[in-house]
């Protein structure tokens, strides 16, 4: 839970969102959370540590198609611990957009 | 011939003669002029009633024929009332027919554009209806499709990835 959050921080960031609200939204969800882990996962993401992987989807994946994008983006970024973000936008272009680090998957 | 003889008296002939001519001139003025009196009067009465009856008839004929002519000029005066009343009813029913005709006219076309009116009105809310309906039914369709499409999409990516 912690990782998503650090992801979601770190893409905010990335999108020069309000840092100010930034902040607020990390007070929010991190009620239930221990913002010490919220923290270091956001500083491996920075380091490159955990590569956060951006899928946006025109509709809500399945939990079967979930799984199996994982375990191929597991296999094709073997060496690095990815942390999943979903999305979904109804404008995505071709149902899918997957961008891991600052690479976009091509198809 | 002695007259003595035959038992004639010249004297009395003469006396009975004067006494006739005397009775005769006294009968003619005592007698017969008043009575040739009365019944010249009666006759000028009978001939007066006569007349009088004539005239009678004649102004009996006079008032009949007026009587005629009054009961003609009535008979035509009365005719000519009956068809004035007549034309006056003919004029009074073709007014009536026209005033009822122009109102059911009125009526109609009255009834008629509140018809169109709502007959706009209702194809109208038809119309709506039925495109709302139709982009309903299209944008379900199309979102099927998409949906449709982006699994397939989705599926085809995810295989994809080496």
């Amino acid at each position: 839970m912690e990782k998503q959050t650090a992801a979601k921080l770190y893409k905010s960031t990335k999108q020069s969102e309000d840092i100010t609200l930034l902040m607020l939204n990390v007070l929010l969800v991190s009620k239930d959370q221990d913002v010490k882990n919220i923290i270091d996962f956001y500083r491996q993401i920075v380091s490159g540590k955990l590569l956060v992987a951006d899928i946006m989807s025109s509709i809500e994946l399945t939990l079967e198609q979930k799984s199996t994008l994982e375990q191929k983006l597991n296999q094709k970024f073997k060496d690095t611990e990815l942390v999943y973000l979903y999305t979904v936008n109804a404008k995505v272009d071709q149902g899918i957009s997957i961008i891991v680090g600052d690479n976009r998957i091509q198809f | 011939m002695d007259l003595q003889a035959l038992g004639i008296n010249i004297t009395s002939i003469i006396i009975y003669t004067i006494l006739f001519v005397a009775v005769y001139l006294i009968i003619k003025k005592f007698m017969v002029k008043p009575l040739t009196s009365i019944l010249e009067q009666r006759k000028s009465d009978i001939q007066e009633g006569l007349d009088l009856k004539d005239q009678m008839q004649i102004k009996m004929t006079e008032l009949d024929q007026k009587k005629e002519e009054i009961l003609k000029e009535a008979k035509i005066e009365a005719k000519k009332m009956v068809d004035a009343a007549m034309e006056e009813a003919k004029a009074e029913r073709k007014k009536l027919l026209e005033q009822s005709k122009q109102e059911a006219d009125s009526m109609i076309s009255k009834a008629k554009e509140r018809f169109e009116q709502e007959s706009k009105k209702m194809q109208a809310e038809l119309d709506t209806k039925v495109d709302k309906a139709a982009r309903k039914i299209v944008k379900e369709i199309y979102l099927q499709d998409k949906i449709n499409i982006d699994k397939n999409l989705i599926n085809k990516a995810i295989n994809e990835i080496s």
